[in-house]
């Protein structure tokens, strides 16, 4: 059984002229154990995604299974318990909490499903282990480096046993030793069993995803398994060809590349019906955003 | 996890010292005026209502006058009694006596003149009175003693604190010699400092009390200012008071030129001040509550906002809006209650300089210390509950993308 599983699921910002179609009647099933790397040009929807995804958001069409149940009706305070016991989160911006120590920071998921305060903070110092930094327990994440907070960070996500654990661009605000060393941490973490989304603008990085789905618009378009420890080859191309572009903010603005990638539609497999309707939303917010351009 | 909310109430307090100190202001304030005026008035009021002496629950007081200047009595001289006195005569006292149901019947008079020792004067309040007056006064004889019924004309006096210490100069003139209308009196007793205004209205301090019948022999006429009447059990005291009522009315030729008050009757007017003393610090009470919680309201809204981004991290790990919403609430009530005990620590230590520095004795009832804590906590509760619904109503993503 799938540990994911999304049937066309949409979600709309706005209403009338102005509804902006973020994310367009996706489909997407997510095995255990599986490292997916979400890529896609700025607006695309990749974070909209991991936002359904990890509850923090409803979708406004469609369904959502998480572990075989539907959550996508779910009230808001359900929701929140489901994250805490099913969703770890990393964040680009570590987000721990400032006056905590980083054992508590790590314990707080923990101390909202109400596990006594010696159990959690046992639990928090085992994981900390796990990702080396139980000689920095008793810190304040003032105190750490960017590489350590989101080591720190992704103890947090594993200490409740999460199903899923979302990553948005964990090494967007880190140096590329950091971000070597929390990657490796991810894949190790990967490698034990757990399932990681991960969203990321670094095409060097899906190296350590086994699936890497590209998205534009708000779709899917291109979704494909690809070998650990290798950049797929239809990256490759695509940083490539940016470098022999002679557009220097082009080069800069890594996700300006990934307009340049596929031709190919989605694997997912559509009717017809569901195709044209696609089509049209697809216009509709097309021309909404040209039209809020224009203004 | 109520435990967790004080745990996380505190530390955010600890955070933020000066400025919590600066919210729990409003509350301090409030809370230590109120509880200083509460338990002065209480203070006061328990040595009045002691002054009455442990046979009290039997007492029936005559006192000259019309009704209505009952409630107007003074709380202190005896003096202000002038314009009523002379109505009682020691014929109403002498026949009180005989009314039926009647045990004992004390009198307080007053004469004119001064006391004088050696080249001082002293000009307290002499009265006349019988053996059995300290039955009423409950205050203590601290050197020496009262004197016996035996000694009736014996020339002795006893003295209040501020006669020994003005006129004699020294704390314990027992066996000394005073002289009042040329007669000389030695000082058998001396009373204990008194500490408030009397139910009885008589200032023992700068009083001396003679023997009623040798105070008659040395030639002064005696105004009686009141009679105090034990009936013989408590349950009598209703229909041995309007039998003494009906006595005095005959003698006054049909004239109730006179006021005959059990217990409950005397203190009304104590209770009527304090009644509305205690109306008026409840005012003071809401209004300051009012006023702190406003305060804590305001602060909790800036936290509130200057903390969406940890109500984002706390609502992305899980937390519930019940949750939030607990965790703000607790944060305001222990800002309150915390502001509440330090006011109750205020005032206690206002009632401490009190004490010292004056007679009142201030005291703070456990009650009024539990009541302060209710409201605080429900001042926390009431001002807390807003801000803490905004933040639990905040979208985890855009409180997220907030930055800080």
């Amino acid at each position: 059984m799938s540990v994911i599983k999304i049937e066309e699921v949409s979600k709309l910002y706005g209403f009338g002229d102005a509804t902006t179609v973020a994310l367009d009647e996706i489909n997407l099933s997510i095995e255990k154990g599986e490292f997916i790397a979400v890529m896609g040009p700025s607006g695309s929807g990749k974070t909209t995604l991991m936002n359904v995804l990890g509850l923090l958001d409803k979708p406004t069409h469609g369904a959502y299974k998480l572990n075989g149940r539907n959550v996508s009706r779910l009230t808001s305070n359900r929701r929140a318990k489901v994250r805490r016991d099913n969703i770890g989160f990393i964040f680009q911006s570590f987000n721990l909490l400032p006056k905590l120590t980083i054992l508590e920071n790590v314990a707080l998921p923990l101390s909202y499903k109400g596990t006594r305060q010696t159990k959690r903070l046992k639990a928090a110092g085992n994981v900390l282990e796990q990702v080396g930094l139980s000689d920095r327990e008793s810190y304040v994440p003032g105190q750490l480096s960017g590489g350590q907070l989101q080591r720190a960070a992704i103890a947090r996500a594993l200490v409740n046993n999460p199903s899923i654990i979302i990553a948005d661009e964990p090494t967007g605000n880190l140096d590329s030793v950091s971000a070597r060393v929390v990657m490796e941490l991810l894949s190790d973490i990967h490698k034990l069993g757990n399932t990681v989304i991960m969203v990321t603008h670094n095409p060097s990085l899906t190296r350590y995803a086994d699936r890497i789905i590209y998205m534009l618009d708000g779709s899917i378009v291109y979704d494909e398994s690809s070998t650990v420890g290798e950049v797929p080859a239809r990256v490759r191309r695509a940083v490539e060809a940016l470098r022999h572009s002679d557009d220097d903010e082009k080069l800069a603005n890594v996700s300006a590349m990934m307009e340049t990638i596929p031709d190919k539609p989605a694997d997912v497999e559509l009717t017809e019906k569901q195709k044209k309707r696609a089509a049209r939303k697809l216009k509709k917010a097309r021309k909404n955003k040209k039209k809020n351009g224009k203004k | 996890m109520i435990i967790e909310y004080f745990k996380m109430a505190f530390n955010s307090i600890r955070g933020a010292k000066f400025r919590s100190g600066l919210t729990m202001f409003g509350i301090i304030v409030g809370v230590s005026s109120v509880v200083s005026i509460v338990s002065l008035g209480e203070g006061v009021r328990q040595q009045i209502t002691t002054q009455v002496g442990e046979n009290s629950d039997s007492l029936i007081l005559v006192r000259p006058g019309q009704q209505r200047d009952a409630n107007a009595i003074s709380l202190d001289a005896i003096g202000s009694f002038g314009a009523n006195a002379g109505s009682l005569s020691e014929k109403d006292w002498k026949d009180t006596e005989q009314v039926e149901g009647v045990k004992s019947v004390v009198p307080v008079g007053v004469i004119s003149g001064v006391a004088g020792y050696l080249d001082r004067e002293y000009n307290g309040t002499i009265i006349a009175s019988t053996s059995r007056l300290p039955l009423f006064l409950n205050q203590k004889i601290e050197f020496g003693s009262f004197f016996e019924a035996e000694d009736s004309d014996k020339k002795v006096a006893i003295i209040g604190r501020e006669v020994a210490e003005q006129l004699f100069a020294e704390s314990v003139p027992v066996g000394k010699r005073l002289t009042i209308r040329g007669s000389q009196y030695i000082v058998q007793g001396i009373f204990e400092q008194q500490n408030s205004g009397t139910f009885a209205n008589i200032n023992v301090n700068n009083s001396i009390i003679l023997p009623y019948d040798s105070a008659k022999n040395i030639g002064s006429t005696i105004q009686l200012l009141q009679l105090y009447v034990e009936a013989d059990s408590p349950e009598a005291v209703a229909t041995t008071a309007e039998s003494v009522r009906m006595t005095l009315k005959e003698n006054h030729a049909g004239q109730e030129d006179f006021n005959v008050l059990e217990k409950e009757e005397a203190l009304e007017a104590t209770n009527e001040v304090f009644y509305q003393l205690t109306v008026f610090t409840a005012g003071v009470a809401f209004i300051s509550f009012i006023v702190g919680g406003i305060g804590i309201m305001n602060i909790m809204f800036a936290t509130v906002s200057e903390r969406t981004r940890e109500i984002g991290i706390r609502k992305a790990v899980g937390a519930t809006n019940v949750q939030i919403l607990g965790q703000f609430v607790t944060e305001s009530i222990v800002l309150s209650i915390v502001g509440g005990a330090i006011g109750v620590l205020v005032s206690v230590v206002a009632n401490a300089l009190i004490r010292v520095t004056t007679d009142l004795q201030p005291i703070i009832t456990p009650q009024v210390a539990l009541l302060v804590f209710g409201l605080s906590a429900a001042t926390g509760i009431v001002s807390g509950f807003l801000p803490a619904a905004r933040a639990a109503s905040k979208d985890p993503i855009t409180a997220l993308r907030t930055g800080n």
